[in-house]
C-alpha cells in the first residue's frame, strides 16, 4: 500500500510540489481552504486549476456535514421560482455543468406532486401548479430535465399504485439526484492530483494574522495524532458551513462577522426502493416534504428548524422522525409498515436574515471579505447549496484569482471530475473483476471510470473481491482503494464514502473486518481497528435509534449481541489501562500500547 | 403433573434437563431459533471484556455441560479463543470444535487459509500475533496455505454451508489430508468456522487431520449456534421429553394448575392445553429472541415493551417497572438508549420465581443479569431446582 493517508497529505506532499521555505516571504501555499465540505472542495479544485497552491484542512472528515447530510440532489430549486428566480436559473444552469463533469454521479429522480381534493379549490391549484411548471421547464433544458406533465388521479395511480388519498390529479417534474459525499471526494481528488494538500481530521486552532491584521496562515491539529503544525498562506478561505462563525473567532473576529442562521434538516431512509417516482407532499403543517428513490433506498425529507446544539453531533430526533412519516403516510401509507434503517441529519447554513420562517429563506449564497473587520486576506464563504456549489467556488476564486493578478477564468464547468473521464459499461466491469453485477454497477455508479482502478486491485489479488458489506455490497477492493487514495481513516470514513455498513444489517457483519484494514492500512494497531469499529457501531446505532420500529428493534438487539461477542462492549475496549481488558492480559500484565509498522 | 417450559434456549434446556434429573416431567415448547441458536461458540458467565468471574462452576453446571456434549469441560482458567476479526479473547467455557489457545500458549499456530474472500489469514495472523495475549506468552499465528483438490468449489460458499460438507464423508478425506500435509504438518492450526454442523462431523474430520485443529469463533447463524441445536435435539430425543413447535400466546392461572393457549404444531389456530401444567418456566429469551417485544406504533396497549406471551408478570427496565410510553406515536427508543434492548425483562427473586405463584423466568427473559451463556444455564438450572423445591447449595445461583 502507498503512503495509505496516515497523515492525510497524499498527492501534495509525496509529489514534493510543496516546498515549505525556510526564511524566505514565500509563504507555504497560496491558499488555505478550512472544510472538506462541497464548498471547500469546489474552491480547492477551482484554486488548483488556475495555478494556485492549495492546502484544505478539514476538522472531522470530507462531506462529514450538510455536504453529506442533504437530500442528495442537486434539484433546480422550484421553489425558489416565486421569490428568487436568479437562484432557480443558476441551480438549473449548474445542475447541467455537473452532469457534464462526473456523468456517473448524477441520476433521475422524477417527481410526482399529487393535489389532493379535500382542499379547497384543489382544481384550481391543479391549473396553478401546471402553469408554475410551465415556467419551471424553461429552465429545465439548462439541466437535461424533461418537461411537467399533468396528469389525471388515475394516471398518477398507476404510476405509483401505493398512492393513496383522493385527488384530482397532480403534476411530475424532473430532478437529478447526487451522491453529497462523492462529489466533494472528487473534487478534492481532483484538487490533490493538482498538487493540493488535503488533510483530514485535522483542525485549524487558529487563523494567524501578522501585525497589520493581514492573515499569514494556519495553525493545525491532527486530531488523530495529535501532531501540530502551521501552514503559511496568503489567503485563508472559510468555507465550513454552519461552523463558519466558530472558524471565524478563530481568527480573532467576532462570530456576527460570519453570521449564518442554522437550520437543521434531517432525513430517514429505509432498507429498499419504495417506489420508483418520489412523491412531493406536504406535511400537516402545510410544508413541502418528500418521499424519494435514492441510490438503492428511499429517502425521506426534511425539516427545517433553527439548530444551535453541538454541530460535531448532530442527531435525528425520534420526533422529526415521526412528522416525517406522518406526513409522508397521508398519501404513501405503506411507509409506516416500511423499515427504516436509519437517519441522517445535517445543518444549512443558511444567510443570516431574521424574521421569516427556516423555508423561507433563500439559498443564496455569499462571500464575505473579511477585510473590513481588519482582517484582509480572509473569506467566508456563506450559505450556498449542493445544486450551486461550483458556481459558488467559481465566484470565490474568481475574488482569490483577482488578489494574485491571475487572469484565468474558472474551467471547472469543462474539466471532468475524477471517474468522470469516461463512461464504463458496468456489466461488463462486473464481468471483467468476477464480481456480482449489483456490486460492480455499485461500485461504477460512485467512481466512474476510476472504478476500473479498483478491478485493477482484484486482478492483482483475487481476493480483494471479497465482499466485505454484503448490504450495499462494498467490496474488499474499495475499501482499500478508499483508504489508500481519498483519506479514509476511519471505518466511518470508510462508510461515507463507499456506504458500507448503511445497509440493513447496520454494519455488524462488516465493522470488524473493515477496522482490521483500515488499522492494517494505516499502520495502527489491531485494537485500534477494534477501537474503530466499535465507534462506528455505536455512532451508526445512535443515528438509527430515532427511527427504529418494533421489527428491527429485534435486528439491533441482535446486533447488539453479536458485537458483544465479537469485539466486546465499548466499555471493555475503552479502559484506561489499554490492552489489558480486551486483549486479555489480565489485570496484572502490562502491554506495550501501540503497534506500529503493520503496512503492507 | 407437568412442568412446561417455553423456550429451547440455553436457559430452557438447562432447566429441562435439570427437571429430569428430579424426576419431573417437562413439556418444551417454541416457536424458533433465538440467541442461543445464533451463538458464537463461547459461554461466559459474566461479559468477557469485563473483569473476570474467578468462581468455579457449579457442580450442576459442569454436569449439565458435559451431558449435552458439545462443549469442552471448563478448564481451570477458561479458554483463549480467536475471534475472526482478529482479536483473542477469554471465554470460560467454549465448543468442543472451537480452538482453545490456552494450552497452547508460547507455540506457533498455524492459520488455514483457503484462499477464501473474507478470510485474510495472513492479515489475521499479524493481528492475533500483535494482541497482547500473544506477546505475553510468546504465542506467533502463521498464515499456511492448504491446497484443496477443487479450491473453487469451496471458495464462494458461505461459512456454515462450508462447514456443511464435513458431514460428507467424501470430502472429509481430501479435506483432512491436505489440512494434514498444511505447513510444517504438526503445529496446531486454527481454522475459520467451517470444521462441521454435526459435532461427529467434527471428530470424524479431527481424527483423520492427525494434528490438533480448531476453530474461530462463529458469527451468528454460523456453525457454533447450528450444533448447538444438533446437539440439544438429539439429547431431547434421547431423554423422551416431549416437545412441541408452538408459539404459546398465553398462560392463565387456575386452580389446578395452568392454562396454556398456543399455536401447537399439531393443530391449525391457537387452542388451549389444559389440565395437568402445574409450574411454567419462561426461558424464551430476550428482544433477541422474541420473548420481549419493543412496541414502536401506537398500538392499544400503551406499552413500550411486552412480554410475547400474555401472563400475570410485569416488565423491569433498570430497576424500574416499564411504563407506559408516554410519546404520542409510541416509544421513543432513543430516550431509552439501545442498552435497553439487552436489559428489559422479568423481575425474579432469588428463586427465579417471576411475581406469581408457580411462574418461573430464566435466561434473557430476565432483567438485570448479565446477557451470557452461563447465566442463562444458572438461571435455568436455579428454576428447576425452585420447582422442585430444592434449596440451592449456598454459593450457588
Amino acid at each position: 500500500m502507498s503512503s495509505g493517508g496516515r497523515s492525510g497529505a497524499i498527492s501534495g506532499q509525496d509529489r514534493g510540489k510543496l516546498v515549505v521555505t525556510g526564511g524566505g516571504d514565500r509563504p507555504d501555499v497560496d491558499v488555505v481552504v478550512i472544510g472538506g465540505g462541497v464548498n471547500g472542495s469546489g474552491v480547492a479544485r477551482d484554486c488548483t486549476q488556475r495555478g494556485l497552491r492549495v492546502a484544505v484542512f478539514e476538522r472531522n472528515d470530507i462531506a462529514f456535514g450538510a455536504s453529506g447530510n442533504n437530500s442528495g440532489m442537486i434539484h433546480g430549486g422550484p421553489r425558489y421560482l416565486t421569490y428568487d428566480p436568479d437562484v432557480t436559473y443558476s441551480s438549473c444552469l449548474d445542475s447541467g455543468h455537473i452532469q457534464r463533469i462526473a456523468p456517473h454521479l448524477l441520476f433521475r429522480i422524477p417527481f410526482l406532486m399529487p393535489v389532493h381534493r379535500e382542499r379547497r379549490g384543489a382544481k384550481i391549484a391543479l391549473t396553478l401548479l401546471d402553469a408554475f411548471f410551465d415556467l419551471y421547464d424553461k429552465y429545465q433544458p439548462l439541466k437535461r430535465g424533461k418537461p411537467h406533465a399533468v396528469l389525471t388521479a388515475e394516471q398518477l395511480q398507476q404510476l405509483e399504485p401505493g398512492l393513496a388519498g383522493n385527488t384530482v390529479g397532480g403534476v411530475s417534474f424532473d430532478e437529478w439526484g447526487i451522491d453529497g459525499v462523492r462529489l466533494c471526494v472528487g473534487n478534492l481528488v481532483d484538487a490533490a492530483e493538482a498538487g493540493a494538500e488535503v488533510r483530514v481530521h485535522t483542525t485549524v486552532t487558529e487563523i494567524l494574522r501578522r501585525e497589520d491584521g493581514a492573515v499569514r496562515g494556519v495553525r493545525y491539529r491532527d486530531l488523530l495524532t495529535g501532531q501540530t503544525g502551521e501552514r503559511t498562506a496568503g489567503v485563508v478561505v472559510n468555507a465550513t458551513g454552519a461552523w463558519a462563525p466558530l472558524t471565524a473567532a478563530l481568527g480573532g473576529l467576532v462570530p456576527e462577522q460570519a453570521r449564518i442562521r442554522p437550520g437543521k434538516g434531517i432525513h430517514v431512509f429505509f432498507d429498499r426502493r419504495l417506489t420508483n417516482y418520489a412523491i412531493a407532499v406536504r406535511a400537516i403543517d402545510g410544508r413541502q416534504v418528500f418521499l424519494e428513490p435514492w441510490q438503492n433506498m428511499s429517502v425521506i425529507g426534511t425539516t427545517d428548524t433553527d439548530y444551535y446544539g453541538d454541530l460535531d453531533d448532530v442527531v435525528a430526533t425520534t420526533s422529526e422522525v415521526r412528522y416525517l412519516i406522518q406526513a409522508v403516510a397521508r398519501v404513501f401509507p405503506a411507509i409506516l409498515e416500511a423499515r427504516a434503517i436509519g437517519t441522517w441529519a445535517g445543518v444549512r447554513p443558511t444567510l443570516y436574515d431574521w424574521g421569516p420562517d427556516p423555508d423561507g429563506l433563500s439559498r443564496e449564497h455569499e462571500v464575505v471579505d473579511h477585510a473590513p473587520h481588519g482582517a484582509p486576506g480572509l473569506y467566508s464563504m456563506i450559505g450556498g447549496k449542493l445544486a450551486s456549489y461550483r458556481l459558488f467556488s467559481e465566484e470565490m476564486t474568481d475574488v482569490i484569482a483577482k488578489r494574485f493578478g491571475i487572469q484565468q477564468k474558472s474551467r471547472t464547468h469543462l474539466t471532468p471530475l475524477p471517474g468522470g473521464e469516461e463512461l464504463v459499461d458496468p456489466i461488463a466491469l462486473a464481468e471483467d473483476a468476477g464480481i456480482d453485477a449489483i456490486a460492480g454497477a455499485r461500485l461504477e455508479y460512485r467512481h466512474g471510470a476510476r472504478s476500473l482502478r479498483i478491478v485493477e486491485r482484484i486482478n492483482r489479488d483475487v481476493r480483494e473481491a471479497a465482499v466485505l458489506c454484503p448490504c450495499e455490497p462494498v467490496l474488499e477492493a474499495e475499501v482499500r482503494y478508499v483508504v489508500a487514495h481519498e483519506w479514509a481513516q476511519t471505518v466511518d470514513d470508510v462508510s461515507r464514502r463507499t456506504r458500507l455498513g448503511l445497509g440493513s444489517c447496520g454494519g455488524m457483519r462488516c465493522a470488524a473486518r473493515c477496522g482490521a484494514i483500515v488499522a492494517e492500512m494505516t499502520g495502527r494497531s489491531p485494537l485500534d481497528g477494534q477501537r474503530m469499529a466499535l465507534d462506528f457501531l455505536e455512532t451508526a446505532a445512535k443515528r438509527r435509534l430515532s427511527a427504529v420500529g418494533a421489527i428491527q428493534a429485534r435486528q439491533e438487539a441482535l446486533s447488539l449481541m453479536a458485537v458483544r461477542a465479537e469485539l466486546g462492549t465499548a466499555r471493555g475496549i475503552e479502559r484506561p489501562s489499554g490492552d489489558l481488558g480486551p486483549t486479555g492480559l489480565g489485570p496484572q500484565a502490562t502491554a506495550p500500547s501501540e503497534q506500529r509498522g503493520l503496512s503492507e | 403433573m407437568t412442568v412446561l417450559v417455553v423456550g429451547g434456549g440455553f436457559a430452557g434446556i438447562a432447566a429441562a434437563w435439570a427437571l429430569t434429573r428430579r424426576g419431573r416431567e417437562v413439556l418444551m415448547a417454541w416457536e424458533g431459533p433465538g440467541a442461543s441458536g445464533l451463538y458464537s461458540g463461547a459461554l461466559d458467565r459474566v461479559e468477557w471484556s469485563g473483569p473476570p468471574d474467578p468462581r468455579p462452576l457449579s457442580a450442576d453446571a459442569e454436569a449439565f455441560l458435559s451431558a449435552l456434549g458439545c462443549w469442552a469441560p471448563a478448564a481451570g482458567v477458561g479458554a483463549r479463543l480467536a475471534t475472526g476479526a482478529g482479536l483473542l479473547r477469554p471465554a470460560r467455557c467454549r465448543d468442543r470444535a472451537l480452538l482453545d489457545l490456552e494450552p497452547l500458549r508460547g507455540r506457533r499456530v498455524e492459520v488455514v487459509d483457503l484462499g477464501r474472500p473474507g478470510w485474510d489469514a495472513a492479515a489475521l495472523a499479524r493481528a492475533w500475533s500483535a494482541s497482547g495475549w500473544a506477546r505475553l506468552t510468546r504465542t506467533e499465528f502463521r498464515a499456511v496455505s492448504v491446497s484443496l483438490p477443487e479450491p473453487e468449489a469451496v471458495r464462494w460458499l458461505s461459512p456454515a454451508d462450508l462447514a456443511a460438507r464435513s458431514d460428507d464423508p467424501a470430502w472429509v478425506g481430501p479435506f483432512a489430508s491436505a489440512l494434514h500435509r498444511a505447513g510444517d504438518g504438526e503445529s496446531p492450526l486454527l481454522i475459520g468456522p467451517w470444521l462441521g454442523l454435526a459435532l461427529e462431523s467434527v471428530d470424524r474430520v479431527r481424527e483423520a487431520v492427525r494434528r490438533p485443529i480448531g476453530e474461530t469463533l462463529s458469527e451468528p447463524g454460523g456453525a457454533a449456534g447450528l450444533r448447538y441445536e444438533a446437539a440439544r435435539d438429539a439429547w431431547l430425543g434421547a431423554s423422551g421429553i416431549r416437545v412441541e413447535r408452538a408459539d404459546v400466546l398465553s398462560l392463565e392461572r387456575r386452580e389446578s394448575g395452568f392454562d396454556v393457549i398456543g399455536t401447537w404444531s399439531a393443530q391449525g389456530g391457537p387452542t388451549r392445553l389444559s389440565g395437568n401444567i402445574s409450574e411454567v418456566i419462561l426461558a424464551l429469551g430476550g428482544v433477541v429472541g422474541g420473548g420481549i417485544r419493543f412496541l414502536s406504533g401506537s398500538g392499544p396497549e400503551g406499552r413500550t415493551f411486552s412480554l410475547s406471551v400474555d401472563a400475570p408478570v410485569a416488565l423491569r427496565l433498570g430497576g424500574r417497572e416499564v411504563a407506559l410510553q408516554s410519546g404520542a406515536l409510541g416509544a421513543d427508543l432513543q430516550r431509552l438508549g439501545l442498552s435497553a434492548l439487552s436489559e428489559v425483562g422479568l423481575f425474579v427473586d432469588e428463586h427465579q420465581l417471576a411475581s406469581a405463584p408457580d411462574l418461573y423466568a430464566a435466561g434473557d427473559v430476565v432483567a438485570d443479569r448479565p446477557r451470557c451463556a452461563i447465566e442463562a444455564i444458572y438461571a435455568g438450572i436455579g428454576a428447576a431446582r425452585a420447582v422442585c423445591r430444592v434449596r440451592a447449595p449456598s454459593q450457588s445461583p
